[in-house]
């Protein structure tokens, strides 16, 4: 019995493990078999919103505080980069690292006084803090250009070659900056402070008197949720070329919390998968572009009625994994206060 | 496992559905394609073909929805008719003009994603109408120009718009040429102390600042004072704030900076607290819509377009007649504009034979055609020269002022 | 720097007027965020879609030849039941819920928010849309200084609804019953209220006073369209949380002080800050005082 259990684990895991690769492979190979650009940008801006969605993952999924200034975020990354491309000659990954910090400081900034807040007026303070950002960057004329925007705003140069969108190289960016924070997420989720974040949304006094320090957990969440989210303005800078304050508007922190919670509140999978059938829907069923922000609203409403974990959520509920080599006694066997848990 | 399973099937699927509607050179994943012939274009048209029966095809991406719908559709009119005229007359040798429109909802990334689908389509052979507001119309520039595309754009107003390679051109006034207007205005309506209300936008903070320019060299001679700027951003409906601002400074003109339905809040607002006030628009304000929004608030206003409906011109009186006939309403300058376009790159069809994106875009700089503009030719930067007419709104229509607008260096040396 | 303008204490002073007359308007919509946090401790997140489809109920009728008295309360019946279905099919089944939290909650409200607005959008068109105004009657000059009698009209028909209002929750007993709900559903429930209904009376009310809101607003600007509750909306909360989100006459005086605040900031700052004043001081009163100048000190964490 035992072993037939072990040997089925082992053909689920093959054959999740062959069905990655060959995913991998048609990743990989897109650009070469593509009709055309126009695939290619809705690819990468498939890929830009799952970043985004992984972003709001840990501050929403893992931690349980809906947030809407994601867009927010991307303004000051997309905007730092943008004005230390353009205006200071910085090439991409320098400025891209920089638009990353100054984004992690805005979500420190904003972070801090207003995390002990609870849900409701959280959310109220990030569409404010959203609203404020656009109001800087229209004013601040020295700096942004105000509403004239900035333009012509680089690509990624490596080693001489300029990665645009015709030759495929803004996707391949957009895939190494998918798979890094993948990685990222990953990582926090099988951490310690992952675990801290996951109690935390559960029970945020009980975890209190458990020994976590909340509110720092709560802020180091939301400043790393805020750099992903500087990132992924800089490859939407660097993809669009041309941006102004009226970019990032609410529209789309409401778009990126809808995939979010359709896709499932801290899946990974959840994040990328509803990233693609959200984002691309408007592109294919264009008839249906009209009534786009309709579904995206009658998805909030029914996933929250019907299934509020998500899609593929309710990752959250499952019992934690062990890590190898460590066994799990059973109570029934007597295992009690001394047995390993 | 299941799972697994579900999301790798979920993934083909889309990636099959998208790679159907990239390739599609039939109308079918068009947004609303407009078409102006009855020909519904099913050919897999290769652009280098002389298959001499399928139609040509010409792309409008403009604002369908959104604030700025009025001007997006007004382009596709002013095409449509001009593709009914020239298939009427027996097409672009001899094959019939067919136009797909995209709605680019007056946003740069919506605007950027058209953009890309109309170039996928190696059927279309250019841009007939390409967006509306410069800002928008500037993210989608550099890909028509770096797919080799020829578009037009009947809106933008931007200085370096056309600058952004050869295969961009801008059928409108350019800024500096509105200036030239738009400055002379004041002293045409004998202003003492003029107040400038702008929106906070592209075209808004580039306008006033060439107008201070302007203003400052020739401040002397002037016979008036610019007392006041007052702004406001997109989507403002209260104006009070900027009406205390122009009443205070005891502004007798001002000179409103944003479209009309912007001006037609700000009108019933200012014109409340000061109903004697003169009221300066530019050539965006130009649409029947504001008076019947604003009515008794605009009488009196002045402006300026491109297109004077009441033209004796006989190409102005057959656009107009062919408009009027069609949509029961007067065309304005965009319409126009965007009729123009299409007459341009029908004729840089007809003089290289071919419908090759970049034989059309050379010839677009070599054909010369009478149109609503007059002898309408691109220059070698891809501007167009034109002339303006301003206009009053009296008994809520617009009537022309004949005469009103001198030369630059005339006006200059009259002051 | 602000843009050249001619500076002086009288234009100071019409910019307070200005922003007094926007304080009440902010307060007319504000009055009805607080009513549902009143009762129910949510915020109403759609009630800014709620009033811009009041606005737009009234235009349609109007529109169809009926007068405006008759399609207003055609318009009140009509957006109550709007309200009230929100309630009925969205929020109560998540109150059945076990884990309803107060996110769930949230995030439908939103996006029932986005649906009815972007339906709005589908139905009528983006399009902004002219709207009649007949409670004008002229501008008034008192000492110099510009009144519109339609914010008169305004003024007058905020106070009268607070006191309408007010008299609604602590003159009866249907007011009674509401604040016994907000203290403890569970409770109230025991002492013989009827808690379905007066939820439902309370949307149903916040629907009514959404339409008066919308009515007032519409006449004032002469405009409809889709996307006039999202600003409105956002500084009319502000204004309430300002004030003590769940107390009416906190949200007057909290819309009085956006208002205020935001046109002088024109006076001081030149045009383009306005819109950052309401949410300025909405993060200014979350981070000193959660509950408000007039809310108490509550006993569940805010």
């Amino acid at each position: 019995m035992k072993l037939k259990k072990i040997l089925n684990i082992r053909i689920s895991e093959r054959v999740s493990f062959i069905i990655l690769l060959v995913l991998l492979a048609v990743l990989i190979s897109l650009p070469f078999f593509t009709p055309g650009q126009y695939f290619l940008r809705t690819a990468t801006n498939i890929g830009i919103y799952a970043i985004l969605a992984l972003s709001l993952n840990i501050t929403t999924g893992y931690c349980g505080q809906v947030s809407m200034g994601q867009a927010a975020f991307m303004a000051v990354g997309a905007y730092t980069f943008a004005i230390l491309n353009t205006m200071h000659g910085v090439g991409f990954f320098p400025a891209a690292f920089v638009g990353c910090c100054v984004a992690g400081v805005a979500g420190f900034i904003l972070g801090m006084p207003t995390l002990r807040l609870s849900g409701a007026y959280f959310v109220i303070a990030t569409t404010g803090f959203s609203e404020v950002v656009k109001v800087i960057a229209l004013n601040w004329k020295s700096m942004t250009n105000g509403a004239l925007g900035i333009k012509n705003i680089g690509r990624p140069i490596v080693f001489g070659f300029e990665l645009t969108n015709a030759n495929g190289g803004q996707y391949y960016i957009m895939l190494l900056s998918l798979a890094a924070v993948i990685w990222i997420s990953y990582a926090i989720k099988t951490s310690k402070f992952g675990r801290a974040l996951n109690a935390i949304r559960n029970d945020e006094l009980a975890s209190n008197l458990m020994g976590v320090n909340t509110s720092s957990q709560k802020v180091l969440a939301f400043v790393i949720s805020a750099m992903l989210a500087g990132y992924a303005g800089v490859l939407y800078a660097s993809m669009t070329r041309y941006i102004e304050p009226n970019t990032f508007t609410t529209d789309m922190s409401t778009i990126i919390l809808c995939i979010v919670i359709f896709g499932g509140m801290g899946s990974i999978r959840g994040m990328i998968i509803g990233a693609l059938l959200l984002i691309s829907f408007p592109e294919i069923l264009r008839f249906m572009a009209t009534y786009r922000f309709i579904v995206y609203g009658l998805i909030l409403i029914l996933m929250m009625r019907f299934r509020p974990q998500g899609m593929l959520g309710g990752v959250g509920d499952k019992p934690y994994k062990l890590p190898k080599g460590v066994k799990r006694k059973s109570y029934e066997q007597g295992g009690g206060v001394n047995g390993v848990t | 496992m299941k799972k697994s399973i579900n999301i790798l099937f979920a993934l083909l699927l889309v990636v099959a559905l998208i790679s159907g509607c990239g390739t599609s050179s039939t109308s079918g994943s068009g947004n609303k394609p407009a078409e102006a012939s009855a020909n519904n274009g099913s050919g897999n048209g290769n652009v280098a073909s002389e298959a001499s029966q399928e139609p040509i095809r010409l792309a409008h991406i403009g604002p369908l929805t959104g604030n700025m719908a009025d001007f997006g559709q007004h382009a596709l009119n002013g095409v449509q008719v001009a593709v009914e005229e020239i298939n009427e007359n027996g097409g672009v040798m001899g094959r019939m003009l067919e136009v797909v429109s995209y709605d680019d909802k007056n946003v740069g990334e919506d605007a950027a994603a058209a953009a890309e689908l109309v170039i996928s389509d190696s059927s279309i052979c250019a841009v007939t109408s390409a967006h509306y507001s410069s800002g928008v119309a500037m993210v989608a520039a550099p890909l028509y120009q770096e797919a080799g595309m020829a578009a037009i754009s009947p809106s933008a107003s931007h200085p370096e718009y056309s600058s952004i390679g050869d295969y961009i051109f801008r059928n409108n006034l350019t800024e500096q040429a509105e200036l030239v207007y738009a400055f002379q205005m004041p002293t045409i309506v004998d202003c003492k102390k003029l107040g400038i209300v702008s929106m906070m936008s592209d075209f808004g903070e580039s306008f006033v600042h060439g107008f201070e320019e302007l203003y400052e060299a020739n401040k002397d001679k002037l016979g008036y004072e610019l007392a006041v700027e007052s702004f406001f951003v997109d989507g403002t409906v209260d104006f009070a704030p900027n009406v205390a601002e122009i009443v205070n400074g005891d502004c007798d003109a001002i000179i409103f900076v944003a479209e009309y339905n912007n001006l037609a809040a700000f009108a019933m607002q200012y014109r409340k607290v000061d109903p004697d006030a003169q009221i300066i628009g530019l050539m965006t304000c130009y649409n029947p819509e504001l008076i019947n929004m604003a009515g008794e608030a605009v009488e009196g206003m002045v402006l300026y377009s491109v297109l004077n409906p009441n033209s004796e011109r006989p190409a102005v009186k057959n656009f107009v007649d062919r408009y009027v006939a069609k949509f029961n309403s007067q065309p304005d300058f965009i319409a126009a504009n965007a009729y123009d376009n299409v007459h341009m790159i029908a004729a840089s069809i007809e003089k290289t034979g071919s419908t090759d994106r970049e034989k059309i875009k050379d010839a677009l700089y070599e054909v010369e055609v009478t149109c609503t503009a007059g002898e309408l030719k691109f220059d070698a930067n891809g501007d167009a020269e034109k002339t303006a007419v301003m206009f009053k709104v009296e008994n809520g229509d617009f009537a022309e002022v004949p005469d009103a607008f001198k030369l630059w260096d005339d006006f200059v040396a009259g002051l | 720097m602000p843009p050249r303008t001619k500076r002086g204490a009288k234009l100071i002073v019409q910019q307070i007027v200005n922003g007094i007359s926007i304080g009440f308007v902010y307060a007319i919509v504000a009055v009805g965020y607080s009513l549902i946090f009143g009762v129910l401790r949510i915020m109403n997140m759609a009630y800014a879609s709620i009033f811009t489809v009041g606005a737009h109920f009234i235009l349609m009728f109007i529109t169809a030849k009926w007068g405006m008295v008759p399609a207003v309360i055609a318009t009140m019946a009509l957006t109550g039941l709007v309200s009230v279905f929100f309630d009925f099919a969205m929020l109560a089944p998540l109150r059945s819920k076990p884990g309803g939290t107060g996110t769930t909650v949230l995030i439908t409200a939103i996006g029932f928010n986005y649906v009815l607005q972007n339906l709005c959008m589908v139905i009528w068109g983006s399009e902004r849309k002219s709207f009649p105004n007949v409670i004008d009657f002229g501008t008034i000059r008192i000492a110099g200084f510009n009144f519109d009698s339609t914010q008169f009209v305004i003024t007058g028909v905020s106070i009268i609804l607070l006191i309408i209002l007010s008299w609604i929750i602590y003159g009866t007993n249907t007011g009674l019953g509401m604040r016994a709900v907000q203290q403890n559903t569970k409770a109230a429930n025991l002492m013989g209220v009827n808690v379905k209904r007066t939820i439902t009376f309370t949307f149903f009310l916040s629907g009514i006073t959404a339409v008066i809101a919308a009515f007032l607003v519409s006449s004032y600007y002469q405009l409809v369209y889709p996307t006039m509750g999202v600003q409105l909306g956002s500084k009319a909360f502000a204004s309430a949380v300002l004030g003590g989100i769940g107390i009416l006459h906190g949200s007057v005086l909290g819309g009085l002080i956006v208002g205020i605040l935001e046109c002088l900031s024109v006076y001081f700052f030149g045009g383009g800050y306005r819109e950052a004043v309401a949410f300025i001081i909405l993060l200014g009163v979350l981070l000193v005082k959660p509950t408000g100048l007039f809310g108490k000190k509550a006993n569940t964490k805010v």
